[in-house]
């Protein structure tokens, strides 16, 4: 692993598709799909299937848990967090890197723009799969790859 | 497309500028003892309701706590047990509910002379995202995380990664908006 790596499009990662949900939807909906997809994380999309925000177990933990708001009545965009950053499957892993260790986010939304620069998200970039990208570079190395 | 080469001319400087750091992460580098990474250890008493743990992990914003009896590790609970035992289950009054039914019991651990590159290959090969840093008598004594794994790379190439602009310059003809 060497700086060339971090110059890699980040869709030479084993990047997830996008699990999302849209403006509107039951907390206790999303929890339902967390659950049964393993996720810990859901991309909260418009009508249009546009990225207008992110949910996490995290925001889950303190929205439900902390805050006692009951998840049947109350909807994703109550407690999600709007705007999240994005990259493109095509922006370096550098890229990705950075977003995660100063944002401290654990996961990252992959989008296309269209001419209006609305974004439509693709996939998602997780720092489990970096951290999965590393231990594979060590598994070569151990066994002398 | 015009698009397409403005990303094709940012990673060939990329390439370029990798190129002549020629820095590589050797596996040698990747040995450094946990005692170096390892965050400070939030412990919750054995005895402990699950609402007290909840509140601990919000309080101290982390994803995850060691559960001790007498200053033994003896579980770890964290915000992924919460998302995938208790939320919409119907569990009952939280307050009211040990801790030790929703933790992991004997959760991996590693030593703080153990190598960051174990600790990488036991939350890869385990799904784990914390890993408990014990003594030799099994008192927790720290926490490492896949996010402490992401701060070793990125201090380990602060100038691949840090030194970037704040939005890819990927297309200097649609200026993002910052988010």
């Amino acid at each position: 692993m060497d700086a060339r790596t971090l110059s890699l499009p980040i869709s030479t990662l084993n990047y997830k598709q996008p699990t999302t949900v849209q403006v509107g939807t039951p907390v206790s909906d999303v929890i339902d799909i967390m659950q049964v997809e393993g996720f810990g994380c859901i991309i909260v999309v418009d009508s249009e299937q546009r990225l207008v925000g992110i949910l996490t177990d995290r925001d889950l933990l303190v929205n439900v848990c902390g805050k006692k708001l009951d998840p049947e009545n109350v909807n994703v965009e109550d407690i999600m967090s709007t705007n999240p950053e994005s990259l493109r499957a095509s922006d370096p892993i550098a890229f990705a890197l950075n977003l995660m260790h100063l944002g401290h986010f654990r996961h990252v939304p992959l989008c296309i723009w269209d001419d209006q620069q609305q974004e439509f998200p693709i996939g998602l970039i997780s720092t489990r799969d970096i951290l999965d990208h590393v231990a594979i570079f060590i598994e070569n190395q151990e066994g002398g790859v | 497309m015009l698009y397409d080469s403005a990303i094709d001319e940012e990673l060939t400087h990329m390439d370029e500028d990798a190129a002549a750091s020629k820095k590589v992460l050797e596996v040698e580098k990747i040995q450094v003892p946990l005692r170096h990474l390892m965050r400070s250890c939030i412990t919750i008493d054995i005895a402990a309701s699950t609402q007290d743990a909840i509140d601990l992990l919000i309080e101290h914003n982390i994803g995850a706590a060691s559960v001790i009896e007498d200053g033994v590790l003896r579980g770890i609970f964290g915000e992924r047990d919460v998302l995938r035992k208790i939320l919409n289950k119907q569990v009952g009054d939280l307050t009211q509910i040990p801790v030790t039914q929703f933790m992991k019991v004997d959760p991996q651990t590693a030593k703080p002379d153990d190598m960051l590159d174990t600790a990488v290959l036991y939350m890869a090969r385990g799904g784990f995202r914390h890993i408990p840093i014990i003594d030799e008598h099994k008192h927790p004594i720290g926490m490492v995380s896949i996010r402490d794994v992401i701060s070793y790379l990125v201090e380990y190439f602060p100038q691949e990664v840090l030194t970037l602009p704040p939005i890819p310059i990927r297309d200097a003809l649609k200026a993002r908006e910052g988010a």
